[in-house]
């Protein structure tokens, strides 16, 4: 058999397997970057000791139980604190002040994985004094991420990794303030997930269901085909209050969103961008 | 020039002007246009009358402020004219105090403009004499004719060359505390003399004159062509810059005839076109202030006329109103029209008509109101919003403010909420009640609790925190509202509805825009709607208001979701039966399913479609 009928073969069996959650769940990765989700199906092949692609489809179609796993497993939560030190700095300086002049403020995060960078979010937040206004919604599609999320533990060496980051993003305080550490694990402080609201949103199903004055989305739409790219930012584009703020990942833009022109560019190098008040 | 002193000169003097005003009105004037720089123009303004501040000791300031056009196209000697004239004046009726010259962009022109107010604290003008005072042979009285000498020709002249020129004079008095005269001026007569203007304004980058729009009918139905003829003898070749404009398209000469007296009536040029090509035609030709449209035309019809004007960006903004033998209000609504009227109509109508026309009107100086206790307080609002083609108005209390908006119609209120007497809260709910649609934009100088704002919301989704970066937003937030031509189809009221008035709602959602859209919505059926941000919240209401007939439920919520909230309502056997509409963005397989088993009665999906929401209501409340 040519290498190319074997390629043949995996793209059908892909195919019929984003069609089974589809159809049988409603998830659609559909209009995913075909590569990358590709590679992930093809972990969960070996995670669930599936033979083939084909075999998984069949478990997942009967076992509606093995289903968050296999979300999770497509879902790359990888994250860190205070990621792209740059851009929080960037929404401490630019987008806090403005922030000051409503009476509360609504912060979107979509994709928020495993909550490393809503916890960064909320303790750069708490000092500036912000956070006692502030609701903040992250929002995963993996419910095994968002459980991760909630219950705020992480492996204590993540956080002891992030104090460089935590200085350049413009952390006034000392990191170890936020948690406190048992064994290897280290635990996110109450104080900081009091205004925090988890829930799961599926940015390619899902609608409008907050009115954001920030919304964080970083990392999520390299995943995404083009029109898909598109639905989440006009979504954005909705749910954010005149002259809101959209913040994407450092390896994304709007260049190409027909949403472009709706927004103005605060800081290219961080993709901070504003919704255009529209008159 | 120099200013004549000696009253030996009156006579000839008064001879002098009268000739000139003879002239202005017999179209006999010659103008020279040329470009002027406002710079030189103001110094030479200083020295023509400084010697006489000094010899009154009164202060005298002239002040260009940086958004003037630095050049105009004008006729110097002219312009001198009327400037000495203002300002003479100004010193003759000022015994002390001060006399300010200002020059400021006027946004009140087209193609742009200057404005130079001439504000003394004079004797002032009596509100019953302001509108006489551009007549000939007017002033005061007799007694301060003699006090002050003059002839009374003054300001009828010089109102008549600003006209010439293309601008205008106005006057603002108060009596006993002084009197500003207002000056407007075109950059430039016309197109060319604004290019003229733009290049000697240099060194601004040139930007092109856009072509001339077509002036035919539109190119899609080429066998109806506009025509060039007057369809009746109309004000278009009377039309000066500065001159406000109304165009009417009606086919019937004998109506269209009894209309343009109305208009003329009102101080407008009017425009009449038989046909809705002509119509289309000078609507772009001579952008007017306003335009009266029949329905049923020759050729393209009033709505075909209304849809092509919406469509351009070029008349997109003007106003119309119909008037037609059917009754359509509904469909002239959607179509984007302020108003409908139906044949016959009253003068009555006819001037309501007019004042909607107006009131909508692009280049209409906006009116906000600032509602504050505190007096530098309103100054430092008044000096951020303030412009030319915005009037401010200020009230101390909520209940000054009611007693203004009872008598003025404003396009926004500036509200601080920590007001004596009536609070802003109670103001903002009485507004409410009274129907109000006025847009209302609040500026508090505290903090809100999140039971507040959510109070305030119902409302309102303007809410200022006062701060560092606050008057960069409140600007933002006027400025919204001031230049948004949308709110114009919201001004039609919503009509209460017999079955649903009176009804007991719980609206409970954590999306403040929601509850602002869709309280508005509910409230104007007539429905009682109380609101609560979030699942706790909705069992405490439920609490405090067991009568409640139906509930919304928003299912992504903080602290307890709709999920939650719905279990624990259906807890209680007393709200076992209660009708629980779940509010949803979440659209994946199995959502419905969720709501239900969580004890939804029914759903429906964000983003809401409220008429399929009321009639899931009405439905529910049928059946319960
Ligand atoms: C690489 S992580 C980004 C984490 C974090 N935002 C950051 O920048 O560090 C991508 C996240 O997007 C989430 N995601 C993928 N598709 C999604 C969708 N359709 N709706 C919502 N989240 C999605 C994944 O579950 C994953 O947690």
């Amino acid at each position: 058999m040519t290498g190319e009928g074997a390629e043949d073969i995996e793209a059908i069996e892909v195919d019929l397997f984003v069609e089974a959650l589809r159809r049988r769940y409603g998830y659609d990765f559909r209009e995913y970057n075909r590569a990358s989700l590709t590679r992930r199906i093809r972990n969960l092949v070996t995670t669930f000791g599936a033979g083939t692609i084909g075999q998984l489809t069949d478990t997942l179609l009967h076992d509606a139980a093995r289903l968050p796993e296999a979300i999770s497993g497509l879902s790359v939560p990888v994250s860190e604190f205070f990621r792209d030190p740059a851009s929080f700095a960037c929404l401490r300086r630019d987008v806090f002040p403005a922030l000051v002049s409503y009476p509360q403020v609504n912060i979107w995060q979509a994709g928020c994985a495993r909550g490393e960078e809503v916890y960064s979010l909320a303790i750069l937040l708490t000092e500036a004094g912000l956070y006692d206004r502030t609701r903040i919604y992250a929002t995963d599609i993996s419910p095994d991420s968002l459980a991760r999320a909630a219950a705020g533990i992480f492996p204590a060496r993540d956080l002891r990794d992030a104090v460089e980051r935590y200085r350049s993003a413009g952390g006034t305080h000392s990191l170890s303030d936020y948690y406190h550490s048992r064994y290897e694990f280290s635990k996110i402080d109450t104080q900081l997930m009091r205004n925090i609201t988890f829930a799961e949103h599926n940015l390619v199903t899902d609608g409008v269901f907050c009115e954001a004055h920030l919304i964080l989305c970083r990392n999520v739409l390299i995943y995404f085909t083009n029109p898909l790219q598109n639905r989440a930012i006009g979504m954005f584009a909705d749910s954010l209050v005149r002259t809101g703020f959209l913040c994407l990942g450092a390896r994304e833009n709007l260049e190409f969103s027909p949403a472009r022109e709706r927004f103005q560019i605060v800081n290219a190098a961080t993709q901070l961008y504003r919704l255009k008040p529209s008159y | 020039m120099s200013i004549i002193h000696d009253s030996g000169a009156n006579l000839l003097r008064l001879i002098n002007e009268i000739l000139d005003l003879s002239k202005v009105e017999a179209g006999k004037m010659e103008l020279v246009r040329e470009p002027l720089r406002v710079a030189d123009f103001a110094r030479r303004m200083e020295r023509n009358f400084r010697h006489m501040a000094d010899e009154k000791g009164l202060a005298f300031t002239i002040d260009v402020a940086p958004d003037a056009p630095p050049v105009i196209v004008t006729d110097d000697g002219k312009l001198e004219q009327i400037t000495n004239n203002l300002l003479g004046n100004a010193f003759k009726f000022t015994a002390s105090g001060s006399v300010t010259v200002a020059f400021t962009a006027c946004a009140d022109l087209a193609g742009g403009g200057l404005a130079i107010e001439v504000t003394d604290s004079g004797i002032g003008i009596p509100p019953h004499k302001l509108d006489a005072i551009f007549e000939a042979f007017e002033q005061v009285d007799a007694s301060t004719r003699r006090q002050y000498g003059g002839t009374g020709l003054g300001l009828a002249i010089s109102r008549r060359l600003a006209m010439l020129l293309g601008g205008d004079v106005t006057v603002r008095s108060t009596e006993g505390a002084g009197s500003t005269f207002r000056l407007i001026l075109p950059v430039a007569a016309d197109a060319e003399g604004q290019a003229a203007a733009r290049e000697a304004s240099a060194p601004k980058p040139r930007t092109a004159v856009p072509a001339a729009p077509p002036i035919a009918g539109t190119p899609e139905r080429p066998a109806y062509t506009a025509r060039t003829q007057p369809f009746l003898a109309d004000d278009r070749s009377l039309i000066a810059s500065g001159d406000k404009v109304v165009l009417i398209v009606e086919d019937d000469a004998a109506f269209c005839r009894s209309l343009m007296g109305i208009v003329r009536r009102k101080g407008y040029r009017v425009v009449a076109a038989g046909d809705g090509e002509t119509g289309l035609a000078f609507a772009r030709t001579y952008n007017p202030t306003g335009i009266l449209l029949d329905v049923m035309l020759p050729g393209m019809d009033g709505w075909q006329v209304i849809e092509a004007l919406k469509k351009d960006p070029a008349t997109r903004h003007i106003p119309v109103h119909f008037v037609s033998a059917l009754e359509e209000a509904p469909r002239a609504r959607e179509a984007g029209a302020v108003g409908f009227l139906t044949k016959p109509v009253s003068q009555a109508d006819l001037n309501g008509a007019m004042e909607r026309l107006m009131h909508f009107a692009a280049d209409r100086r906006r009116q906000v109101l600032v509602v504050d206790d505190d007096p530098t307080a309103r100054f430092s609002v008044r000096k951020l919003v303030a412009s030319a083609s915005i009037e401010i108005h200020e009230a101390e209390s909520a209940e000054d403010a009611l007693a203004f908006l009872g008598q003025h119609e404003v396009d926004c209120i500036v509200l601080d909420l920590g007001l004596p007497g009536m609070s802003g809260f109670q103001f903002v709910e009485e507004l409410a009640a009274r129907g109000s649609i006025v847009p209302v934009v609040i500026y508090s100088a505290r903090d809100l609790t999140p039971e507040e704002s959510l109070r305030l919301r119902a409302y309102t989704d303007s809410i200022v925190i006062k701060g560092a970066r606050s008057p960069e937003r409140l600007l933002d937030e006027v400025s919204l509202f001031l230049h948004s031509v949308r709110h114009a189809p919201d001004a039609i009221p919503a009509e209460p509805d017999g079955d649903l008035a009176g009804r007991r709602l719980l609206l409970v959602d954590d999306d403040m825009r929601n509850i602002f859209a869709l309280s508005k919505v509910l409230r104007g059926k007539g429905i009682n709607v109380i609101l609560a941000s979030d699942g706790t919240k909705a069992l405490a209401q439920l609490a405090d208001h067991p009568d409640t007939e139906i509930v919304l439920m928003d299912i992504m919520m903080p602290v307890m979701d709709g999920y939650e909230a719905m279990g624990e309502i259906r807890k209680n056997p007393a709200f076992a039966k209660l009708p629980i509409i779940a509010l949803t963005a979440k659209a994946m397989t199995g959502d419905r399913e969720k709501c239900i088993a969580a004890g939804a009665s029914d759903y429906l999906s964000k983003p809401i479609d409220v008429p399929k929401l009321l009639s899931m209501i009405r439905v529910w409340l049928a059946r319960s």
